[in-house]
């Protein structure tokens, strides 16, 4: 029987490698779509005593042959519609179905940058279908059951957030 | 440089990306646009430009419903008006299969995302260069 000890470290680890060609597309993505630059602070392993509250979450999930992730970015309001007024030239005061579109096409881009990065470690990953989800204050919880690791960017317009959730497929999640 | 005036043909499902490539474009200083949401509506809008007003620049994204960017650009490069005009390929992917495909579609030009306006206008001088050294039909 394997040692929870190092699956859980395991765990993290594959995680941790994860999240940081995410991070580096959003970082790349926003410095050249938007003209925002951002640094990475140090990862946080999120519990519920630490759940954050978003106003915006785009997401999609990967999965592996052997792993499913869920890739999150959060924002509050006034950093996403900053930052979608940097993309298109414009100042947005509320969320447009405009927007959900920018969003959707903003996790697009950076999963597309993602990826042989992804597979450079040994993820060849496929997406989903990415969801933008607008809200007040809203509570993220996620589908799979993995630790969550947050990447805290910040950002000249304010903080964003790049989460990953990653869990081992067992015999059990099969369909 | 391509005149500021040519006709041009944004193709995107995407209507935030549709803003953000005439966002660019308008910054290059070019002014007349028309929209497109897929290859097929795409291919209306130059059925109906005809041979009277074609478009002199069409710049469509690579994954679409209906039709994809590949499949317009082989489609368009079938018309006779079409053969040798500037055809551009956004995308966010940059895979080698991708380009080769797109490079024996007889494309004028790829662009990756996220781009940048002064990318995008390298990009249109490149192919306003190229084109200016072919010999005249």
């Amino acid at each position: 029987m394997a040692n929870p000890a190092s699956s859980l470290q395991e765990l993290y680890k594959t995680n941790v490698k994860l999240c940081y060609p995410f991070v580096e597309a959003l970082l790349s993505t926003i410095k050249l779509q938007c003209g925002v630059s951002g640094r990475v602070g140090k990862p946080i392993f999120k519990s519920p005593e630490l759940e954050d509250r978003v106003d915006i979450a785009i997401s999609a999930s990967i999965s592996t042959s052997d792993s499913m992730a869920s890739v999150m970015l959060t924002f509050t309001k006034p950093v996403f519609l900053k930052l979608m007024g940097k993309m298109f030239g414009e100042i947005y005061t509320d969320f447009t179905p405009e927007l959900e579109d920018g969003g959707k096409e903003l996790i697009n881009i950076v999963f597309n940058q993602a990826k042989k990065p992804l597979a450079e470690k040994g993820f060849a990953a496929v997406r989903s279908i990415p969801q933008v989800i607008f809200g007040n204050n809203m509570k993220v919880s996620y589908l799979t059951r993995g630790q969550t690791i947050a990447l805290p960017i910040d950002t000249d317009l304010g903080p964003i957030s790049v989460e990953i959730t990653a869990q081992e497929i067992s015999v059990s999640d099969s369909v | 440089m391509f005149a500021k005036d040519i006709n041009i043909l944004v193709v995107d499902d995407m209507m935030t990306m549709r803003k953000l490539v005439k966002k660019s474009l308008t910054e290059l200083g070019f002014t007349r646009f028309t929209e497109a949401e897929n290859g097929e509506a795409a291919l209306e809008k130059v059925k109906i430009a005809g041979l009277s007003t074609p478009f002199q620049l069409i710049i469509s994204d690579w994954n679409m419903p209906k039709m994809t960017g590949i499949e317009l650009l082989k489609t368009v490069r079938a018309m006779p008006q079409y053969k040798n005009s500037p055809f551009v390929l956004l995308t966010a992917e940059s895979e080698k299969s991708q380009v080769l495909e797109a490079i024996q579609a007889r494309v004028s030009g790829y662009v990756t995302k996220p781009f940048t306006t002064q990318a995008l206008g390298d990009k249109l001088q490149a192919i306003y260069n190229a084109l200016s050294k072919q010999p005249a039909a």
